[in-house]
């Protein structure tokens, strides 16, 4: 199921990926003490409107927050997380007592038991991510002129 | 005489009898013993269908895990699949036909991508982990082709 936050998010991703939206890097102002690491991108339009990504990790968990502003007023926020489906014993049990009736029952076998619309908006939000850090830091050199300023010291 | 003749044709005739019934018990014994193991064979067909609907579930999870870039979980479903794959390829061999050797083939696939996708850094890098949810993607296609063609093969037999 779309909403509007991730059919801004696909229109975002193909001008990034296009190259007709540029994003910089935001440095987080306010650290999140429940998450190890943060990382911030921002695309500004006219009209003091911007979008943000910004992704949130600790070990595999990561928490990718989009948000449409003007002039500093949030207009739309929307999230996306790779956490674990929380998927209990019984659940478990439940599940492959449906997929043994669905090998019984061909009809049934339309059913899905993944939850194929989280996995979706995900990759949505994470592709945005990948391409908003890809536009900032672009061909970033550092780790290069990091290595030649080590040499020159010699 | 005439007395004696009799006697030899009735014992003729019993004895044809019972060739006869001889001959149908043996070809009725061919025809169930020859049904038990049509019987036998379906089930086991039955069960290499259900092992590769198991193999074809973990395959659908290790995609999902892969996507959700959480590499410890998808690591254990790709070792999975590289365990289970040559355990029912070899169990199941006879009803897969030609697909064994493709299996054969998945079973690596699966193995490389679960050392590949165990590792942070492989999943930040977004050309790697494109390239690895397509051939996740692909393999995972060419699993239920084979599983497929294994349903397909049983559909026919059972109509």
């Amino acid at each position: 199921m779309s909403d509007r936050a991730e059919d801004l998010v696909k229109q975002l991703l193909e001008k990034t990926q296009a190259d007709k939206l540029a994003w910089t890097f935001v440095p987080e102002a306010v650290v999140d003490l429940d998450w190890a690491n943060s990382e911030k991108y921002r695309a500004d339009l006219e009209d003091g409107f911007s979008f943000s990504i910004s992704r949130k990790t600790r070990n595999d968990d990561k928490l990718i927050d989009f948000e449409l502003t003007q002039l500093g007023r949030i207009i739309l926020s929307s999230q996306a997380d790779n956490l674990p489906m929380l998927i209990g014993p019984k659940t478990r049990r439940l599940l492959e007592l449906r997929n043994a009736m669905r090998d019984r029952d061909d009809e049934k076998k339309l059913a899905e038991p993944i939850d194929i619309s989280k996995v979706a908006r995900f990759r949505l939000f994470s592709d945005l991510f990948h391409a908003a850090k890809q536009s900032a830091v672009g061909g970033d050199q550092t780790i290069e002129r990091v290595q030649q300023l080590l040499e020159r010291i010699g | 005489m005439f007395l004696h003749d009799l006697f030899d044709w009735t014992n003729a005739g019993v004895g044809a009898a019972g060739l006869a019934l001889t001959a149908g018990a043996f070809w009725q014994a061919t025809g169930a013993k020859k049904a038990a193991q049509e019987a036998r064979d379906a089930v086991w067909k039955r069960e290499a269908a259900s092992s590769l609907a198991e193999i074809e579930r973990i395959a659908a999870e290790f995609a999902v895990w892969v996507e959700l870039e959480r590499p410890k979980e998808a690591a254990v479903r790709g070792r999975d699949l590289a365990a289970r794959i040559p355990r029912d390829r070899a169990r199941f061999e006879r009803f897969l036909n030609g697909d064994s050797d493709k299996l054969r083939l998945l079973e690596s696939v699966y193995a490389d991508l679960a050392v590949q996708v165990f590792s942070t850094a492989f999943l930040e890098d977004k050309g790697k982990l494109q390239a690895a949810i397509e051939d996740v993607n692909a393999a995972n296609r060419e699993l239920n082709e084979v599983y497929g063609r294994l349903l397909g093969r049983l559909d026919e037999e059972e109509s």
